[in-house]
């Protein structure tokens, strides 16, 4: 049985985060079923153009504007939604906790250093800077990561660099120097650990924010021409925005509901991780 | 003469701050023996915690030497100073801090056998059973996380990780000042009972007098980053010989109802700021003894006897000629 | 005369399942005009709690379940919110162990305790900066034109409970109750302040419940005291006496591990064990498990509280009188 004050438990009783985990279930579900659902791939033509959801019993959501099935489109699309946003998300993490975690541990000059050239990044906006990026480059699944996760690690790092600030007087910390610890060892065994919440939950939400990312950049042309992305899908609709909305609003929704139970499943990470929200 | 346990010689540590210098540590000398106890006292802010932290090597001091066992300690890199860590460890006073809430009590007064190289986890098992046996924790303590304990069973965890790696030299800053009465009677014994089963030396802070008592075999009181008085146990107790100490003897509330605080000459007005440059003696503006001479110029330590040393004009005349 | 204090059968206990979570429990207190009044403890003892029902401000998370408290006469447990505001302040006041944070840092020292005088009636507008030098005087501060235009983080932490203490007079409240009020404080400044509340006592003839976990302070400076353990007052009275001959092996335990009072062994007399918590105390006498003179009787039934000579204790095994 899962006792009431179980991380398990916790979580169960938040309910929006019950709903979120179960519609991302439900994308990853999409996303894994994609090729035995459809394995012909989502670019065949395989109907009439701009056929209306229900028009045809064969494409229930209808096809797109070269006759393409949506609902096909749809599933894969969730797979390089999902897959961008987890790798993005898994570098920018690594990126940023290193480089908080140096800033936070050594002071000084190095936390200078990097803060400035962490500055640096905060001071473009993301989405320009990610344009810049993949235009730089010829736009690809990996260009699209690594631009991703170059716009999305500073947040991360300030925020690590803050817990560290805050654990480093702690006398735990100094009974590790006091003992002999080498930096690694200080840092991998007596602060991550204590730091670790605060960055599950921010990464949580950043695969939010990474898939929203790639939708854009998708719809402004830049995603991967071999990559079916809900981003791609809402960019092909654009030109009959007006006459075939349901082109463009379909995936948009799909980003939606994405985007919502990942910040749902956030929020309920961080009331179910923070201690001081355990006994309410 | 052996070597002592501890010498420390010119000892400064300034920090910048917004308003200007702050003199934490102010030309410190004190010197140590194996298996001693030397307290040091005074108010907070008066550089006691950051002069047991630079002997931990916690801080590196702006100017001085700290010589532990015949090894200079201060410019030491770090790779040549992780054998002497495990030779001067530390305990500290906040026992919610002092302990990672991630680690078991197990883990944590294992961590430092493990970074010490100590092989074979049966063997460190074993070391961390005794260790708790001998501080006073149930075995069954091992596997449970530090919140789940009071202050002064935590306090214990600290001791135990302390003093697995068998070190000569313990820091013990203000370990029981976050406890209870009762409780900190119990920490007291404890830390001298092991001083005398280990032979370890403690260089033990506190602001409170009655702990020092108890503990200390000798004595120093600092004041502003330095130290205005050193003496040992009998002669601090029955003469004390700077004003400062004389006045915070005074001060220490004692439990004789018949002592009241409105028959008691009291300290007035507030500690000068550490900060900026000083003239004179720091201690003037509070001392109902000061003359003219002591705004003009500040006292330096007189030797006085064996081990005893106070920084005050008005001992000039009993003074050794001999001081150095 | 009725005593400015008068406390009786007070219980509170923790909000939740458990409904044996007692923090106070069946507590009794009196404080008459111009007395200083310890109510001594370990942390967890309900010494803070209990001063805090006083003025009805115990945290959510605690419940007052039974008894009286009269301040001057007015039942403060049934009095109406609207009420209990002109009482706080005017009837009894405050003052904590932490005057950094219990001090607005974002007012001025003249502001926050004209605001107090202001609340409640005791000053106007063009009355108050004046006022509020006379209090600041009253409590010695020094160069009091200059700190009361500053900001609490200005000032040192005794100066700071000065300015504290200022507060807490604005309304000439005929009981303080000064919550642990030097534990914070450097020994040297300690004794300033609490020479201050003395001298305000004699001053301004209001009672003092001193809340304190340290039983020098009290020898210094109590006319009266009342030892806790566990939610209950286990020994009350005139402080030669209490410390000079504790009836309550719990009082001379506390007396015994004092650094002071070392005997020939060289060691420090301990009283073994914790305190138990609330929810799991135990049967019979509560201090029991952890008392020497402990017999088969502590273990099975509640002492009640007695009173031989001008001392009160709840004890089967009481120490011999002086």
């Amino acid at each position: 049985m899962i006792s009431r004050n179980s991380l398990l438990g916790r979580f169960g009783r938040h309910y929006p985060a019950v709903a979120g985990i179960t519609l991302l279930a439900a994308v990853t579900a999409m996303a894994l079923l994609a090729p035995v659902l459809f394995p012909q791939g989502p670019w065949r033509m395989v109907g009439r153009p701009q056929l209306w959801p229900g028009a045809d019993p064969r494409f229930p959501l209808g096809t797109d504007i070269l006759g393409r099935d949506l609902l096909a489109c749809l599933f894969y699309g969730a797979r390089v939604s999902l897959l961008i946003g987890l790798s993005a998300t898994l570098a920018a993490t690594l990126v940023g906790t290193m480089i908080g975690a140096a800033a936070g541990f050594f002071g000084g000059k190095v936390d200078r250093w990097l803060m400035g050239f962490t500055e640096i990044f905060q001071t473009t906006p993301p989405f320009v800077l990610a344009v810049v990026v993949v235009a730089a480059f010829t736009p690809s699944l990996t260009s699209i990561i690594i631009a991703i996760s170059l716009v999305s690690w500073p947040p991360l790092a300030r925020l690590v660099r803050a817990q560290f600030l805050q654990l480093m007087p702690r006398e735990f910390v100094l009974a590790g120097i006091v003992m002999g610890m080498s930096n690694t060892r200080l840092i991998v065994t007596q602060l991550l650990p204590n730091a670790i919440t605060p960055i599950i939950v921010s990464s949580s939400l950043m695969i939010a924010s990474a898939i929203l990312l790639e939708a854009g950049l998708a719809f402004l042309g830049l995603g991967d021409p071999n990559a079916m992305s809900w981003g791609y899908m809402i960019g092909v609709g654009r030109e009959v925005l007006r006459t075939d909305w349901y082109i463009t609003t379909i995936p948009g929704l799909a980003v939606l509901l994405a985007v919502l139970a990942i910040n749902l499943v956030g929020e309920g990470l961080n009331d179910a991780l923070n201690p001081r929200s355990r006994n309410r | 003469m052996t070597e002592p346990l501890l010498s420390i010689r010119g000892l400064r540590k300034t920090y910048a701050t917004d308003k200007g210098l702050l003199t934490a540590v102010d030309g410190v000398d004190l010197t140590l023996a194996r298996g001693e106890t030397y307290a040091l006292a005074g108010e907070s802010g008066c550089g006691k915690s950051t002069l047991g932290k630079i002997v931990a090597a916690l801080i590196a001091p702006d100017e001085g030497s700290v010589r532990f066992d015949g090894q200079e300690l201060v410019g030491l890199s770090p790779a040549r100073l992780r054998p002497l860590r495990r030779r001067v460890q530390m305990i500290f006073q906040d026992p919610f801090s002092s302990l990672n809430p991630r680690a078991t009590v197990r883990r944590i007064i294992e961590e430092p056998l493990i970074v010490h190289g100590m092989r074979g986890r049966t063997e460190r098992r074993r070391a961390v059973a005794e260790m708790m046996d001998r501080v006073g924790l149930r075995a069954d303590a091992a596997d449970r996380y530090p919140h789940e304990f009071s202050g002064g069973q935590r306090q214990r965890i600290g001791i135990a990780r302390a003093l697995i790696l068998k070190p000569d030299l313990v820091v013990c800053d203000e370990p029981v000042s976050a406890l209870d009465v009762s409780v900190r009677a119990q920490i007291l014994n404890l830390l001298s009972d092991l001083q005398k089963e280990l032979g370890l030396a403690y260089l033990f802070i506190s602001h409170d007098l009655s702990v020092v008592q108890y503990m200390a075999d000798k004595v120093a009181i600092m004041h502003l980053g330095q130290l205005v008085e050193t003496a040992p146990r009998a002669a601090f107790w029955d003469a004390p010989r700077h004003p400062y100490s004389q006045a915070l003897i005074r001060a220490r509330p004692n439990p004789d109802p018949r002592r009241r605080l409105q028959d008691k000459p009291i300290l007035e007005g507030e500690l000068p700021s550490p900060i900026g440059k000083r003239q004179g003696c720091d201690f003037r503006s509070r001392c109902p003894l000061a003359f003219d001479r002591c705004t003009a110029e500040a006292p330096r330590l007189h030797t006085l006897g064996p081990a005893h040393r106070a920084a005050c004009h008005l001992v000039e005349g009993a003074a050794a000629p001999s001081d150095a | 005369m009725t005593p400015v204090l008068s406390i009786s059968g007070l219980r509170a206990r923790l909000r939740g399942p458990d409904p044996s979570a007692f923090v106070i429990d069946g507590l009794s207190l009196q404080v008459n005009r111009g007395e200083v009044v310890a109510l001594v403890g370990e942390s967890g003892s309900g010494k803070t709690m209990t001063a805090y029902s006083v003025l009805r401000l115990l945290p959510p998370a605690i419940q007052l379940t039974e008894g009286e408290i009269r301040l001057g006469g007015q039942d403060v447990v049934a009095m109406e919110t609207r009420r209990l505001r002109d009482v706080r302040g005017t009837l009894a006041s405050i003052i904590f162990q932490e005057p950094m944070t219990s001090l607005n840092p974002l007012m001025t020292i003249e502001r926050q305790i004209a605001e107090m005088l202001l609340t409640h009636g005791k000053a106007t507008r063009q009355t108050a900066p004046e006022r509020v030098i006379e209090l600041l005087e009253l409590v010695r501060m020094p160069d009091p034109q200059t700190r009361a235009k500053q900001y609490p983080h200005s000032l040192s932490g005794g100066l700071r409970q000065r300015a504290m203490i200022a507060m807490a007079l604005a309304c000439e409240p005929q009981i303080l109750i000064a919550d642990e009020p030097t534990t914070a404080l450097d020994v040297t400044i300690q004794q300033q302040v609490m020479k201050l509340l003395l001298d305000l006592r004699d001053q301004l003839g209001m009672a003092i419940l001193l809340i304190t976990h340290d039983l020098g302070v009290v020898a210094e400076v109590a006319d009266r005291v009342a030892v806790m353990y566990a939610g209950r007052i286990v020994e009350e009275g005139p402080v030669v006496e209490l410390l000079e001959a504790p009836r309550h092996p719990y009082t001379a335990g506390l007396l015994a591990c004092l650094p002071e009072g070392v005997g020939d062994t060289g060691r420090l007399i301990e009283i073994p064990g914790l305190p138990p918590k609330p929810g799991s105390i135990p049967e019979g006498c509560r201090f029991a498990p952890r008392c020497p003179s402990a017999t088969e009787l502590c273990t099975r039934v509640t002492p009640e509280t007695r009173t031989e000579g001008v001392q009160a204790f709840a004890c089967h095994h009481p120490r011999m009188p002086a």
